[in-house]
């Protein structure tokens, strides 16, 4: 529980009950008598909140925090990271699948595509102005609460697979792309839209041009996949 | 109306502990886990009936037992109106309702092909001759969008989406009418999530298949459904057609539910949700009454009793861990002394030391119940603190179950129930302190903001 301060047993209790209370654990002095397997889903992790603020880091990585947990509870433990960032001041790296997570909780977001973030920016620059197909298909692809749209636009066919497929020197995200284009054969570099938003797409640099479109088939070798 | 293609009244699956022969000699009482407590529903022909709620509320329990792929306790379910747990064969019920289960990776057998898999239910129905059975599997794949050249391969070969394909192929193999989708899309991507999504609106249309959707996921479950049956702790709180739940939502857990989803929206940046406090409480001693009373913002205080809204939640709150053993003398004193249970402090530092813990504004009589509460605390006499605060604090979401209407849009909550004409027995404590007002106030009033 205590990585770097290296507490005698009884100030390190006092410090571990001081930690559970912070992250809103009722009843901290009995529950730090308790195991992981007394805890509810979403006691359990504020106290893996806790364990990781025992340190009193100035970044915290935060990998799905909320993955597993209802939306309720997912709510609490969102609020407590925000409550406990202001308090602190840390910095807080957010990994999370969920884009409405980080729509709540993030200032700035890298949008990671086979091994490499594929478009970055602010908040606004993301959600308002994607610029990356990929990002485009991901907002597409997931139902609003407030507004129903009568058909989803899915992002077709499936992640590579990084250890089993060649990725050759193109763009990864060619063979999904509904904008391809020839010189997508040949990996982008990063380019700037502006001060704060980057993509890693030709897109950012030049409009799409049909003419240069590749044909549907370009990457199809044996196998149909999805 | 025309009749419901399913028909579910009053279905229960309760599970028991402590029910072995050996519990029963040694005069065991039984505990009963109300997974599915007692809930009705419709689903018509060609529509989809969405059911959500938080995880171990009951819902694929409901699925599954409608199925009869678990035995109920209590209840019927008709299908065409047919009673499905009466019928003597099972066969033509098993062929017409079909199910897609949530898990891609386990709900495939590994040793079987793709062909395989999706033709084993037209062998267990013995319908048509193996040629008959591999075209009709390879137009099956061709339908859910993978390749018939695929027939041969298993199910480690293909990804998590492929594998959901396979098995909405396999629920589609033997034509049914109505298809139980268990959390179809919860293990996939979201770009794949919508591939499958679209998909099932797809065949929907194609074969006018009847969906129970069962997801925990709201904007998935607006997105595909039609009606939505809102369930919490084995119970419907709320049903209705889906724009009804979502823009007007009456139960204060959907209200919750849906303030705490979080938007893929800018907009959403730093948006302050006023979350539910504490967790889902066990299925196996839920709480009396309405279920959802131990995390309801807005529940009701007794008429005569004049408290503001979060003051009243706090009471409660407290009321709860009381009950429940939580806070017990033995704490009390801990919250006094700061760690040691062996030390006797004085009664009257724990007492102030349970004061220190109640945030909220109390006055008048209400004080003075807490005050009693924490000094039978301090002195040992758990049930006197239990009582002193449910004789002033007890809701009447406690002592009553609120009832499920029969409207197109009915809420399981007492701020709901009909008015009633109560007239006030008599205070005894009028004028002790508490500001009663004497107009006659109706639990539907909605009082809180």
């Amino acid at each position: 529980m205590l990585p770097s301060q290296g507490f005698v047993t009884e100030e390190s209790r006092e410090r571990a009950i001081e930690l559970l209370e912070q992250v809103g654990i009722p009843d901290p002095v009995d529950r730090a008598e308790e195991y992981p397997h007394q805890f509810s889903g979403g006691m359990l992790q504020r106290a893996m909140v806790a364990q990781a603020l025992a340190g009193e880091p100035d970044l915290l990585i935060a990998d799905e925090p909320t993955t597993a947990l209802d939306v309720t509870i997912q709510a609490q433990i969102l609020d407590l990271l925000s409550e406990l960032q202001d308090e602190t001041g840390m910095s807080i790296v957010m990994i999370t699948h969920n884009l409405g997570v980080i729509a709540r909780m993030c200032d700035r977001v890298g949008v990671m595509y086979a091994g490499e973030f594929v478009e970055r920016g602010t908040l606004h620059d993301v959600f308002d102005d994607p610029t990356h197909p990929y990002t485009q298909g991901l907002l597409g692809s997931i139902p609003d609460l407030a507004d129903p749209a009568p058909r989803l636009q899915p992002i077709e066919g499936n992640v590579p697979d990084l250890v089993a497929e060649e990725m050759d020197d193109r763009c990864y995200f060619a063979d999904r792309c509904p904008k391809a284009m020839d010189e997508c054969l040949e990996k982008p570099s990063e380019f700037a839209i502006d001060d704060t938003h980057r993509a890693k797409c030709y897109l950012a640099d030049h409009a799409y041009d049909e003419s240069r479109a590749l044909p549907a088939d370009a990457f199809e070798e044996g196998g149909t996949d999805e | 109306m025309s009749e419901p293609l399913v028909r579910v009244r009053d279905l229960e699956k309760y599970y028991f502990e402590n029910d072995s022969l050996l519990d029963r000699l040694l005069g065991r009482e039984p505990e009963s886990v109300k997974a599915v407590d007692g809930i009705s529903f419709d689903i018509h022909e060609g529509e989809t009936l969405g059911l959500v709620g938080e995880s171990g509320c009951g819902k694929s329990t409901t699925g599954e037992t409608l199925l009869d792929l678990r035995e109920p306790t209590g209840g019927t379910v008709e299908f065409d109106g047919e009673d499905v747990y009466d019928a003597d064969d099972h066969t033509e019920f098993r062929r017409r309702a079909q199910v897609v289960f949530q898990d891609p990776f386990s709900s495939l057998d590994p040793r079987m092909t793709a062909g395989e898999i999706i033709r084993e239910p037209l062998v267990v129905h013995d319908v048509g001759t193996r040629a008959e059975r591999e075209g009709r599997a390879a137009d099956l794949m061709d339908r859910v969008g993978l390749s018939a050249a695929q027939v041969d391969r298993y199910p480690h070969e293909f990804s998590g989406g492929q594998r959901q394909r396979i098995g909405i192929a396999r629920a589609l193999a033997l034509e049914p009418e109505f298809v139980v989708l268990d959390e179809p899309v919860s293990a996939l991507d979201v770009s794949v999530q919508a591939q499958i999504l679209n998909l099932l609106e797809d065949l929907q249309a194609e074969f006018g298949l009847t969906y129970l959707f069962i997801a925990h996921d709201l904007s998935v479950v607006r997105h595909i459904s039609d009606r939505v049956a809102v369930m919490y702790l084995g119970r419907i709180v709320e049903t209705g057609p889906v724009d009804e739940i979502f823009e007007e939502p009456k139960h204060p857990y959907t209200e919750a539910l849906l303030e705490s989803v979080p938007r893929a929206d800018t907009s959403e940046h730093g948006r302050s949700v006023q979350t539910l406090q504490g967790d889902v409480p066990s299925p196996r001693n839920p709480p009396s009454g309405c279920h959802f009373r131990t995390r309801c913002p807005v529940v009701i205080p007794p008429a005569d009793l004049d408290i503001a809204q979060e003051v009243y939640r706090e009471v409660m709150d407290l009321r709860e861990r009381l009950e429940a053993g939580e806070l017990t003398p033995e704490s009390a004193r801990v919250l006094a002394t700061g760690r040691s249970k062996r030390e006797r402090p004085d009664p009257d530092a724990v007492v102030s030391a349970l004061w220190e813990t109640v945030d909220a504004d109390l006055a008048g009589a209400n004080r003075a119940a807490l005050e009693d509460a924490f000094e039978c605390l301090a002195t040992d006499a758990q049930a006197g603190a239990v009582e002193a605060l449910r004789e002033r604090f007890e809701s009447p979401c406690e002592t009553r179950d609120p009832e499920l209407g029969e409207s197109t849009h009915p809420a399981a909550c007492h701020r709901y129930d009909p008015p009633v004409a109560t007239v006030r027995p008599p205070t005894q404590d009028a004028g002790s302190g508490a500001e009663s007002d004497f107009t006659a106030r109706r639990p539907a009033d909605e009082t809180a903001d």
